[in-house]
């Protein structure tokens, strides 16, 4: 949609930042911004500042590739926990879920995606490489990691995915596992209540 | 089964509909553009949560429902009579930002997904371009079967999904493959997964065509007086055993439900790949995945000739009839439901001797719907006994 000519650059501006959003259109966006401008500026400002931040204190953690602040992330920095167990997981939110299930005590891997030629997304725009990398390390230096956990979503995307990833850990001393089915409708973590996933977690089967 | 009451809001060019059906014939009159075809494919809608066209979901809201809100929806709503008792169906389309099309759907209030669907209202549609099945591209044929199994096999329809998402993908990464150098695994993931989905949707279309060929040949003995002995044939575009069965065209009574005795699954994945590994220079030229269920046909053969190239147009007109009328009997076989019939002004295209049996055979259904332009087509016998309806602008009321 072309913006209003009606109106000021400064409000076309702002729609036109918010349609870059997932789920945002043109007429969400709009509302979105006569909202804000109905509303005091300390909503505004607080907005903006939360926006800034967001980019400039967050980093990925060099270790499991979580959003962190602190690098090594505070799951990785935990000696508590243990470090021969990596989850895989598609997203950082895909952590949050299983960390609120509190019944997860080793650490994670996140990929940041699924493999999806429609997408244009391969194996080398996720952090397959830096998993295997990672074991390999953790062997040779006598920390070796016993079991990879593969929790991608069931679609079809996270099934390959899973399934690309098996194919390389094939040939190291690993053991890899698949999160137990039955996940809710949509089959997407980030909406798994907490039963389900610790159910998922316990029920893993061995690939 | 049949559909006790219908209940339309914002679909096509129907604003609010509250229709209630009796069991039995229903005869829709109306001029041409008046709601005749879209109050069928309602209920074709309220049983697949799709358009009989495909890639018409879209356009289902009605129009003028744009001016009265930013975000326009539709609802259906269609309560069914089965043998096991009530059930509600509820579908509400909403269209939202950048086009997307929201569906939800609800069996007796509770929210469910499409799949849920499955079995639920089953349907058989006449459309006055039916004989285009016999006569038209392969495509056609495949899409008939895939919406015929989705009315009453759940696990087809997830195999139909499975496959046709890792055939995009796999298409997709061929394209690629043109312009950089693939990991071998990357294209192995894709096969495992359009193997065993697509061994599934031929084992099962396989069955499918044998049991309607089965139901159809008798039907259309009589449509033909008794002339014409017709046969229909699935090819899969992989078969690792069976040479074409044309090369035989008289020869009758095979059981075709089955593959080749000492064939199983197993050996329909090997073949599968096989055949894959065989033309991957080929498919990596073309970009495109170039084996597997999508490149299937169905051949429809009367008296050892092929109707789709040879047959008169009154011969495939005379297959397809035959077909739908055995798919009736093929979705009770299944599903020990009377599906509800659906036809839309197809009696005009028949000869008096057709339209005699089309009308004898749809008598013993539970419910019937029948559109027409013209109420003079119909014997007297024969709307006596039925329910007179007339839709004029969207609107419905009795004769
Ligand atoms: N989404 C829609 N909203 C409003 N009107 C529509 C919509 N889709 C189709 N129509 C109109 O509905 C009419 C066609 O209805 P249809 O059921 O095909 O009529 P019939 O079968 O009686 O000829 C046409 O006038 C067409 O323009
Ligand atoms: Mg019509
Ligand atoms: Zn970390």
């Amino acid at each position: 949609m072309s913006p209003n000519p009606t109106l000021p650059p400064s409000v076309t501006r702002l729609i036109d930042a918010l349609t870059q959003l997932p789920g945002i259109g043109p007429k969400s966006a709009s509302r979105l911004a006569f909202f804000l401008l109905r509303s005091p500026a300390e909503t505004s400002l607080a907005l903006a500042e939360a926006l800034r931040d967001l980019k400039a204190r967050t980093r990925l953690c060099s270790v499991c590739f979580n959003i962190t602040e602190d690098d090594p992330c505070a799951i990785c920095a935990d000696p508590s926990r243990d470090h021969g167990l990596i989850c895989v997981v598609e997203e950082p939110l895909d952590v949050a879920a299983i960390e609120r299930s509190r019944v997860y005590r080793g650490v994670y891997h996140v990929l940041h995606g699924v493999i999806s030629p429609i997408n244009g997304i391969g194996p080398d725009d996720l952090r397959i490489e830096e998993l295997v990398g990672r074991i390999r390390r953790a062997a040779e230096v006598g920390q070796p990691v016993r079991e990879v956990i593969l929790a991608t979503n069931p679609t079809v995307e996270g099934e390959m995915t899973a399934s690309f990833i098996q194919r390389k850990l094939a040939g190291l001393e690993v053991s890899v596992t698949r999160l137990a089915r039955g996940l809710p409708a949509g089959g997407d973590l980030e909406y798994a209540d907490e039963v389900t996933l610790s159910r998922a977690l316990e029920g893993r089967q061995r690939l | 089964m049949r559909v006790r009451h219908l209940s339309l809001t914002n679909f096509r060019l129907y604003a609010r509909l509250e229709l209630h059906l009796p069991r039995g014939l229903v005869i829709v009159q109306g001029d041409n553009a008046q709601g005749k075809t879209s109050l069928l494919e309602a209920i074709y809608f309220l049983a697949t949560a799709h358009s009989p066209h495909t890639r018409a979901d879209r356009q289902v809201i009605r129009w003028g429902a744009e001016e009265e809100s930013p975000y326009p929806y539709a609802v259906l709503r269609a309560r069914i009579e089965r043998n096991d008792g009530l059930r509600l169906i509820e579908i509400a389309l909403q269209r939202g930002d950048s086009n997307r099309l929201r569906k939800e759907i609800r069996i007796d209030h509770v929210e469910r997904r499409g799949i849920d669907l499955v079995g639920q209202l089953n349907v058989v549609l006449f459309l006055p371009g039916d004989v285009e099945l016999v006569s038209g591209a392969p495509a056609l044929r495949r899409d008939f079967l895939d919406a015929a199994l989705s009315q009453v096999d759940a696990d087809y329809v997830r195999a139909l999904d499975r496959y046709a998402r890792a055939l995009a993908q796999r298409n997709a990464l061929l394209k690629q493959a043109q312009e950089r150098r693939l990991d071998p695994d990357e294209l192995a993931i894709w096969d495992d997964q359009l193997v065993p989905a697509g061994v599934e949707i031929a084992v099962r279309r396989r069955r499918a065509v044998a049991d309607l060929a089965r139901l159809a040949a008798p039907i259309h003995r009589e449509l033909s007086d008794g002339s014409e002995y017709l046969r229909i044939i699935y090819q899969p575009n992989f078969d690792p055993a069976r040479p074409s069965t044309l090369n035989a065209p008289y020869q009758v009574g095979i059981d075709d439900s089955q593959p080749p005795a000492g064939i199983d699954q197993r050996d329909l994945q090997t073949a599968f790949r096989r055949a894959l590994d065989e033309r991957r220079r080929e498919e990596v030229a073309r970009g495109m995945t170039l084996v597997g269920p999508h490149r299937d046909e169905v051949r429809f053969i009367a008296n050892g000739m092929d109707l789709g190239d040879f047959g008169s147009r009154g011969q495939q007109r005379t297959a397809v009839l035959a077909l739908k009328l055995a798919q009736v009997a093929w979705m009770r076989e299944r599903t020990h439901e009377e599906p509800v019939l659906l036809l839309d002004e197809v009696l005009a295209e028949l000869d008096p001797h057709r339209r005699r049996c089309l009308l004898q055979r749809i008598g013993s259904a539970h419910q019937t719907i029948v559109t027409t332009t013209d109420i003079q087509r119909f014997d007297r016998d024969f709307v006596r006994h039925a329910e007179m309806l007339r839709v004029h602008a969207g609107v419905v009321f009795p004769l």
